[in-house]
């Protein structure tokens, strides 16, 4: 199984100041499997997000991407090993077009892409009928299969979704989910952080809870979303 | 006091006034440029009322500080509109404008300049006392209700308007006040140097004002009491054969304290400390008698 | 109809460099959120810089071409560290009293070192000598060409690299949101400079381009240039690359219509004055500000 794990976070710890925004996580994603990390505001999620893909320094802690250690390592360097973000609030660059957005996704590649160019138009065909259009005129569920199409332009081995179904209205968050499904079974490994607990736990196969920066459970999603301290505390129950 | 020395100590005085000029409105956030153009302003007043119209000292000044308030609240009215990089970079426009006009009138000198501006004894004792009069009044409305209300502006303008502060008239009020300052500085400056051209209210003044605003300590109005003695006697300081180097040494002082000590020399931080020192010291002797 | 024409293309020349100047300086503010106040001085002492390899290198028109162009480069790049803790913690304001700063030191060491101050001229071979170029009855500065020239193949090669490379396109990303740009692997640091290069190989270019239409060099010129530029960045819409290149070509023509026609004591005042009250009334620019 080790060698079928591509991203281990070991005590990782992370303070802003005096401030402690996450305390000892310990996390692996496993090849091919879709992860997803829940609890409330505040609990450390993008925090977490953040210090994987290099935009957050970690205090203490170690961060193992497909065997390398990329806990120094920066954002840059860490994109161009195969790891992309969908940022929280899908980060378009507005007043850019759909193209230039999805261009941009593949900044670290150094090689033609216009296969995956051509992949996502014909996956998503509105993107293409809408490439020359600014980003910003977008409806929040076509910025999201933007924002997620920018992710996989570079042809990334794990993506991190920060957040994915925030502002979306609920037949676009069951798209969104379909789709993650989709590159799921494609190859991709995901890993997502959710306030939307129910349906972070309906469609992953593995589940994180944290709690004021720290891991309070984890295991399969089928348990966790019956486990009774999570239904009291994220499923409305 | 050799009259080196009273020159100095004038120039000195009117520079500092120039400098709380240039403060007040940057206690609400805005980068004025025009004061320089008040400094003109108030400088051309003084020279053409006290030689040409033959008016005593003190009603100059005084006619000085109000032209300087009218023909800055014109202005101020346009930039109340404005703010940050706008603000600070068309107010830069007023520069040029007024070294136009001035060029261009030829009944206070034109391009010639003014020469032959009266000469006032015991000028160093009045601009002193002018010194300490705007002083007081710079910290009374400091820390006023206005005071705080160019703070709050500064910090966070659209939370400062949820607050009730009218912005638009802060501004302005802030602008004119600017402007009153500076024409008093010109007008003192004038006396001083008795004879004054449109090139003097430039580039080099504007930024003279910044850098000793900056360098002595932008958030309080102590840190110019350092900065501005200590720039202009710079000359005096060091060797003869650096002088040329003066304006040189102004910009490399000025960059090297926005890119390491952005505050300036005199910070908040370091008045509390000091407020403390001097409190502290107090409070122990209460306590052992 | 002859001074008329002229006028135009005297108006059209000068347009070309100020709006040369401003999309060197929108590009530093799309870059890094700089108000360079000082790029107009760095042009100027690259035009310097060219004036000193002429004198001691017997009037080799090329080497003082590449050096012209070196020295743009060099000098725009020596100030990105001292801009960036500034960039840093978002000072934008900030960066216009550290722009004067530069400004002023280069007006000194012009003023000081470079021929003590004094008007530097430049030879006629480079200045196009008054050379006309007759069409029909009408007769066209040669520098004035060349210059439009330069100004056009310079604008479009600059709009070309910013809209159309991978480069270009990651420095727009970053001006547009710094954040998601970072989120996307592009690196602050070498973005930044490679901006910065960029705008001063454009320095060096503008300062060639000065040499042949205004012929000499003086310290104060860069001043003169550098609130022009900024102002008319700020009337176009700052970080708006397209309108700033607009307003500055018709602000070169409007300036050289009334220098030509209007009594010449006010045309200053008129000018500043103008754009002044342009910039009060719609503080965002004239075609919007895209910062």
């Amino acid at each position: 199984m080790e060698q079928n794990k591509v991203l281990t976070v070991t005590d990782l710890s992370v303070y802003y100041g005096q401030i402690c925004a996450i305390k000892k996580v310990d996390l692996e994603v496993y090849k091919g499997e879709m992860v997803a990390l829940i609890g409330s505001n505040g609990a450390g999620k993008s925090t977490l997000i953040n210090t994987i893909i290099g935009l957050q320094k970690a205090s203490t802690g170690k961060i193992t991407f497909e065997g390398e250690d990329i806990t120094r390592l920066s954002s840059e360097k860490i994109i161009a090993s195969g790891v992309s973000v969908v940022p929280e609030g899908r980060g378009m660059l507005a007043t850019m077009t759909v193209l230039e957005n999805l261009q941009l996704g593949a900044y670290h590649r150094k090689d033609d892409y216009t296969k995956e160019l051509n992949k996502v138009f014909e996956r998503f065909p509105i993107l293409g009928e809408r490439k020359n259009q600014k980003a910003g005129t977008l409806s929040g569920g076509e910025q999201q299969m933007l924002a997620i199409s920018r992710a996989i332009m570079g042809n990334p081995k794990m993506i991190l979704l920060d957040e994915p179904s925030l502002a979306l209205s609920p037949a676009y968050v069951d798209k969104i989910f379909k789709i993650l499904v989709e590159l799921k079974n494609e190859g991709l490994t995901i890993v997502l952080s959710e306030q939307n607990a129910r349906k972070a736990l309906q469609y992953s196969d593995r589940g994180y809870v944290l709690d004021l920066g720290e891991v309070a459970l984890s295991g399969a999603s089928e348990q966790l979303i019956k486990n009774p301290a999570v239904i009291s505390a994220y499923l409305g129950g | 006091m050799s009259t080196s020395m009273t020159y100095y100590l004038i120039f000195c005085g009117a520079f500092i006034i120039l400098t709380w000029a240039a403060y007040i409105p940057f206690r609400s956030g805005l980068l004025y440029n025009g004061t320089v153009y008040c400094m003109a302003i108030g400088g051309y007043f003084a020279g053409f009322a006290s030689k040409t119209l033959g008016l005593p000292f003190p009603v100059v000044i005084i006619g000085a500080m109000l032209v300087g308030a009218l023909l800055g609240f014109i202005p101020a009215l346009g930039f109340s509109r404005t703010s940050g990089v706008v603000t600070a970079v068309s107010s830069m426009a007023l520069i040029f404008i007024i070294q136009s006009v001035i060029r261009n009138m030829d009944f206070i000198g034109g391009s010639r300049g003014l020469s032959g501006i009266p000469k006032v004894e015991n000028l160093v004792i009045y601009t002193a006392i002018i010194v300490v009069i705007t002083g007081i009044f710079v910290y009374r409305l400091d820390h006023s209700r206005i005071g705080r209300a160019f703070e709050s502006i500064q910090t966070d303008p659209d939370m400062a308007k949820t607050l009730g502060i009218n912005v638009k008239k802060m501004t302005i009020l802030g602008l004119t006040i600017s402007s009153v300052l500076g024409a008093l500085s010109g007008a003192l400056y004038a006396y001083n140097m008795r004879i004054i051209y449109p090139e003097t209210f430039g580039f080099s003044l504007l930024l003279s004002v910044q850098t000793m605003l900056f360098v002595g300590g932008r958030y309080t109005q102590w840190g110019m009491l350092l900065s501005v003695p200590i720039l202009w006697g710079l000359p005096g300081w060091i060797p003869k054969s650096m002088s040329n180097y003066a304006q040189i040494i102004y910009g490399i002082i000025l960059i090297l304290v926005l890119m390491l000590r952005p505050e300036g020399i005199i910070t908040r931080e370091l008045l509390n400390k000091i407020k403390k020192v001097i409190t502290g010291k107090n409070k122990t002797v209460n306590v052992n008698q | 109809m002859e001074t008329f024409v002229a006028q135009i293309m005297n108006g059209l020349a000068t347009g070309g460099i100020y709006a040369l100047l401003v999309l060197g300086m929108n590009l530093l503010v799309l870059v890094r959120n700089i108000v360079h106040h000082s790029y107009s001085h760095i042009v100027m002492l690259s035009m310097a810089m060219g004036w000193l390899t002429l004198q001691k290198s017997n009037n080799n028109i090329i080497l003082a071409i590449i050096v012209t162009l070196i020295s743009g480069i060099v000098f725009t790049i020596i100030t990105e560290p001292i801009f960036r803790p500034l960039s840093k913690r978002g000072a934008e304001l900030e960066t216009i009293v550290l722009a004067m700063g530069v400004g002023i030191i280069i007006t000194e060491i012009m003023s000081q070192f470079i021929n003590g101050g004094a008007n530097l001229a430049y030879p006629s071979s480079m200045t196009g000598a008054g050379l006309q170029i007759n069409i029909g009855l009408i007769s066209f500065s040669l520098a004035n060409i060349l210059t439009l020239i330069g100004c056009v193949l310079a604008a479009v090669i600059l709009m070309w690299f910013l809209f159309r490379t991978r480069e270009g396109r990651a420095i727009r990303a970053m001006a547009q949101n710094l954040r998601v740009a970072k989120m996307l692997g592009i690196p602050y640091g070498k973005t930044g400079i490679l901006g910065f290069g960029i705008a001063g190989l454009l320095a060096g270019v503008i300062a060639i381009l000065c040499i042949m239409t205004l012929g000499t060099n003086t310290p104060s010129l860069g001043d003169t240039f550098a609130v022009k530029a900024i102002i008319l960045m700020l009337f176009a819409g700052m970080g708006n690359l397209k309108g700033g290149l607009i307003s500055a070509l018709f602000m070169g023509l409007v300036e050289a219509m009334a220098l030509a026609y209007l009594p010449g004591r006010w045309t200053e005042a008129v000018f500043y004055g103008v754009i002044m009250l342009v910039i009060i009334w719609k503080p965002q620019g004239l075609f919007g500000s895209q910062h």
